[in-house]
């Protein structure tokens, strides 16, 4: 009971705008992937047809003390059908410090949503050390 | 001195020839300084120059000393095994069977771990359980004040130097063209391993062609 009371207390608190440590803003709701130090959120979502290229953005926020590795190649490695067929393996906007958009290509066949599911490779630094990570994502695309 | 070329314009000719003369002096020192730097703009404080000796111990305690290779080539890499960059470098990167087949060929290669003690990677049996489980031969000297790896310009691991046989440093920089450290992502479209191509030119006794590149990875944990 104390502890439902907390975690809607946490909710509306995060409602209002969580922040990490540093305070950096944290995206409200529950990410794609994450760790202490980052995570991945769904970007806005593009309009998206049957048969045309369409596009999905993956945001990596690093989170506490980290950064963004400007050094690093990021990409997003697709999964074979059933998951749709992505295009190469995404194209990387470093927006800034602490915030990375990934952009993925991919073409549905049929209206409804479609399943994007991949690795993406990232690497978030702080002061004392580098991290490569390689989380599963997994994201329902509207088509349509 | 300013006030009085204000008023005389023979005084503004001479700034004039001051300010070309001093500019003439950068263009030739940037061209002097050309050798230590490449076309991307990374640079070594050590490139074409006699390599710092030292002497340091490995992680049994045994003291090794550069000047004691003199004749040999020499590679230097600093390394630190907490670091991601450096792990995969060693089990799927271009570090992955290198210092075997260099040193059979007659290559010293000294892994130099610069990491002050505390800082991630530094401690002592990390460092020999990583050289057992990722098949390192070489010895890993220990840096713990960061003296050497101040003095070689080390900041990333993996950090790589290639010293040549007269004692002259001719390649700083990385291992390879790859910045994941997995060699799956060259720049350019082909895996280069730039210490592999240095060693490639030493034996050949040609100049080395890439002589300086941008380390990627972590940085070095100096302690100060």
């Amino acid at each position: 009971m104390a502890r439902d009371r907390i975690a809607i207390a946490l909710a509306v608190a995060c409602a209002a705008g969580c922040r990490s440590s540093d305070g950096t803003p944290a995206p409200a709701g529950p990410p794609l992937a994450g760790k202490s130090f980052y995570r991945i959120d769904a970007g806005p979502p593009a309009a998206c047809a049957p048969g045309a290229t369409c596009e999905a953005r993956l945001v990596l926020t690093a989170l506490g003390g980290y950064h963004v590795n400007r050094d690093y190649p990021f990409k997003f490695l697709g999964e074979p059908a059933p998951a749709v067929a992505v295009d190469g393996q995404g194209a990387f906007a470093i927006d800034d410090a602490r915030h990375l958009t990934m952009t993925v290509k991919f073409r549905p066949a049929a209206a409804g949503p479609a399943r994007l599911v991949g690795t993406f490779k990232l690497s978030v630094c702080s002061d004392d050390t580098c991290e490569i990570e390689t989380p599963r994502i997994e994201l329902a695309v509207p088509v349509g | 001195m300013s006030s009085h070329s204000v008023r005389d314009p023979a005084g503004r000719g001479q700034i004039v020839r001051m300010r070309t003369t001093m500019l003439l002096a950068f263009c030739a020192l940037v061209a002097a300084g050309s050798a230590s730097a490449d076309p991307a703009g990374a640079t070594s404080p050590v490139i074409g120059k006699p390599a710092p000796d030292f002497t340091l111990t490995d992680l049994t305690g045994k003291p090794v000393q550069l000047a004691a290779f003199k004749g040999k080539p020499v590679v230097l890499e600093w390394f630190n095994p907490g670091c991601p960059f450096v792990k995969r470098s060693h089990t799927v990167g271009s570090l992955v069977g290198t210092a075997q087949r260099r040193m059979k060929d007659g290559v010293v290669w000294l892994g130099i771990n610069s990491g002050a003690p505390g800082k991630q990677g530094a401690d002592v049996k990390m460092n020999a359980d990583a050289a057992r489980t990722w098949s390192i031969p070489n010895p890993i000297l220990r840096d713990e004040t960061g003296k050497v790896g101040k003095a070689y310009g080390a900041t990333n691991t993996p950090n790589m130097f290639v010293i040549d046989k007269t004692g002259t440093v001719v390649y700083a920089g990385a291992i390879d063209n790859s910045p994941d450290g997995e060699g799956q992502s060259p720049q350019g479209g082909k895996l280069v391993n730039y210490v592999d191509a240095a060693l490639d030119d030493v034996a050949a006794g040609r100049p080395v062609q890439t002589a300086v590149t941008r380390p990627y990875g972590c940085t070095v944990k100096y302690g100060s």
